[in-house]
């Protein structure tokens, strides 16, 4: 680990100078360096994988170095490409590579119309810990370390007040989605059509803010049907996910219901509500309860395969039908410190998962940042059943 | 029908493409120039030279300034003396500037400190680029009216924020985006007052609408230039919740703009935050640049 450690700053010096050298070049070029230290990943040793039956890493370390890189390619041609360099170290086992953040192209062929090819962020919904019309990047993004940006073509278009319209094609499966964005007084909101897996879906989302302190937001998504699949008795003793044919027609909604408080000191406070129709309802938990009884005790036939199924189609924190959210923030807590405190309760099984983080900051361009995960509640809840607690803490630093 | 009903909100958002692009047609004006492009207006006026010019404030005047007004200005024109007062903090026309805040604890040492680039479009739009630390750079503050959104590339969207809340030391994110008090407040002259010895003009500016940051303000003012001295900045609850002093003013072009400011707590009035201004520019950007959706596309502004 240590040979890991030394090898990872040599490159990292050497690209730095490079990186300086580069400054010498007409680019804009910034650079991060990050490194997460983590001790137990998610589902290891926990009820869906006991004794970490499938093999999932349980130690990572993984530095990352970011190169930020803009280029004007010429009058209405823009290229913008974050490279970065992995070295990820799992269970002893170390592994290097460079793949991309973010790389595209983007095009502006009028003042307020931008076309952007490759892979790229996407941001949209109004609410903070679901959103759910955002159904092409959908993973919480403050509970994961790193991001994994989809191949597409976005185009967007801003008209001279306050509205835009989006358009997103994305080339691996040729899911798409149209948005339309705006403000009418007070209140933003989105109207969204959205086409993934051939499944059409409708969204609309709103934020409104109340006086000055408080504000209220909301999403909606509805589909007809569902992709989701379902735990069944497929035959006796035997359990398998399978898609829910008879509700082809059956219209599910996703629905986020969210206020924040914004307090003079800087304290934000968020509280959320997610229903999620297509999540397992009690008696599809009461299913899913006998099959993973079931499949722990046939871990070397079928059982390995239906708790396979289950972590891999696990959604965290929308495996069931309700849940809360509540975050306690504030930047600067002390002078050079930062304190998150954020909740997700399973309200279908009265589960918790505590997340708090605390940044501190090191001085102007070193920042540190503790993460920790910790399940608390019902042993048979979903959180307990998917996780164990862990904590990461990540070292940052710009240059 | 689901399907119908699906088919509609598409149609209706690709109508609302075609309304919207029928007006691409006329926003061909001068806004619509590329940043950075030769046909940018950009007219640079700060003088970095220029010696700034100070006046001198006591801390104790602006704690316990008396209100005992002893002269009555009946003909000013509140309003037009608050464009004055505004005039100091901005121009008309969009224009950047670039604004260091720094915290001072209570032995005056310089702690925190934070550096923007500012773009104000008009009296109601504006947004802060965080230029220092390197560690907040990509962070974006817009204003735009009374409603703030804070952006960052962690957080999956644009935060709403509040006007009054807390950016750093004693300074709020309205302390900071917002270059005028037209907009918020609605002037009326007090009268005269002396501090520290020089004549004041005393206004009073009453919130508009409850979402602005303060109440109410009491500002003194140069009774001829109108430049501000002090002020100070209560709740709705008739609370003093902080003061300021205008410290020094340098020469930008043919005008004189504010260098230097500081806002003290009402109550640890040991605490000091002090802002300061620098670079004003004459720089228009085109409008969507304060759409808050557009605030994931701007990256490094030069």
């Amino acid at each position: 680990m240590i040979r890991m450690i030394k090898r990872g700053l040599l490159v990292g010096v050497i690209l730095y100078v490079t990186a300086v050298c580069a400054h010498e070049l007409p680019l804009k070029w910034d650079q991060s360096w990050v490194s997460v230290w983590g001790r137990v990943n998610q589902l290891s040793d926990t009820l869906v994988n006991p004794q970490n039956q499938l093999g999932l890493a349980e130690q990572y370390i993984t530095t990352r170095y970011y190169v930020t890189v803009e280029e004007a390619v010429s009058d209405g041609v823009s290229v913008y490409a974050v490279p970065r360099f992995t070295w990820d170290n799992r269970d002893g086992e170390s592994l290097q590579y460079m793949d991309w953040d973010e790389a595209y192209m983007t095009v502006t062929p009028h003042p307020q119309v931008f076309v952007d090819v490759g892979k790229k962020n996407t941001r949209w919904g109004t609410a903070y810990a679901w959103n759910i019309v955002n159904i092409f990047d959908p993973d919480n993004r403050f509970v994961k370390e790193f991001n994994r940006f989809r191949d597409g073509v976005y185009a967007q278009y801003f008209d001279q007040s306050d509205r835009s319209i989006s358009a997103i094609w994305f080339t691996d499966n040729g899911d798409y989605a149209l948005r339309l964005n705006g403000q009418w007084g007070r209140t933003e909101g989105d109207v969204l059509y959205l086409n993934r897996d051939h499944h059409a879906m409708v969204g609309f989302d709103a934020a409104r803010p109340l006086g000055d302190a408080w504000l209220v937001y909301m999403e909606v998504l509805a589909q007809q049907g569902t992709t989701a699949l379902f735990p069944v008795a497929a035959s006796a003793g035997r359990y398998d996910w399978l898609p829910t044919q008879s509700a082809a027609k059956t219209i599910y909604t996703q629905q986020v219901w969210g206020i924040q408080y914004t307090a003079l000191s800087g304290t934000t406070i968020i509280g959320e509500y997610l229903y999620n129709a297509v999540g397992l309802s009690d008696a599809d938990y009461a299913v899913f309860e006998k099959g993973m009884a079931a499949a722990n005790k046939a871990l070397q036939g079928w059982g390995a395969g239906f708790i396979g199924d289950a972590a891999d189609g696990y959604r965290f924190a929308q495996f069931r039908r309700h849940y809360g959210f509540m975050r306690l923030d504030n930047p600067r807590i002390l002078p050079h410190i930062g304190l998150a405190l954020n909740t997700y309760y399973s309200i279908s099984d009265g589960g918790f998962l505590l997340l708090p983080v605390i940044t501190v900051a090191a001085g102007p361009r070193c920042q540190v940042t503790t993460r920790f995960f910790v399940p608390i509640g019902p042993a048979d809840g979903e959180f307990k059943r998917f996780y164990t607690a862990y904590a990461a803490m990540n070292l940052q630093y710009f240059f | 029908m689901f399907k119908k009903w699906s088919k509609g909100v598409a149609a209706l958002i690709i109508v609302g493409a075609i309304i919207a692009g029928g007006t691409m047609a006329v926003n061909t004006d001068g806004s619509d120039h590329p940043i950075g492009s030769d046909e940018t207006p950009e007219v640079a006026l700060s003088s970095a030279l220029s010696p700034p010019v100070t006046q001198a404030v006591s801390i104790k005047a602006v704690a316990a300034a008396p209100l005992a007004t002893t002269d009555i200005a009946p003909h000013a024109d509140a309003a037009a003396i608050l464009e004055r007062v505004d005039g100091y903090r901005g121009y008309q026309e969009p224009f950047s500037m670039a604004i260091t805040v720094t915290d001072r604890g209570t032995d005056g040492k310089p702690g925190n400190r934070l550096r923007f680039t500012a773009h104000i479009k008009d009296r109601g739009s504006s947004f802060l680029q965080y230029t220092y630390p390197p560690v907040d750079q990509g962070k974006l503050l817009l204003m735009v009216n009374e409603a703030i959104w804070f952006y960052h590339k962690k957080i999956s969207k644009p935060l709403r924020l509040s006007q009054r809340q807390r950016l750093l030391g004693n300074v709020s994110n309205a302390d900071v985006a917002r270059a005028n008090f037209a907009i918020d407040y609605t002037p009326q002259v007090r009268g005269f007052e002396v501090i520290d010895g020089q004549k004041a003009l005393m206004l009073t500016l009453t919130a508009k609408h409850e979402q602005v940051a303060y109440a109410q303000i009491i500002m003194a003012v140069h009774p001829r230039t109108y430049r501000p001295i002090l002020g100070r900045f209560y709740a709705a609850s008739g609370k003093l919740l902080k003061t300021s002093t205008y410290d020094s003013y340098q020469r930008v072009g043919d005008g004189e703009k504010l260098q230097t400011m500081t806002i003290r707590d009402a109550i640890l009035t040991d605490t000091q935050t002090q802002i300061e201004y620098r670079d004003y520019q004459l720089q228009a950007l085109p409008p969507h640049y304060y759409n808050p959706d557009f605030l994931p596309r701007i990256r490094q502004l030069e």
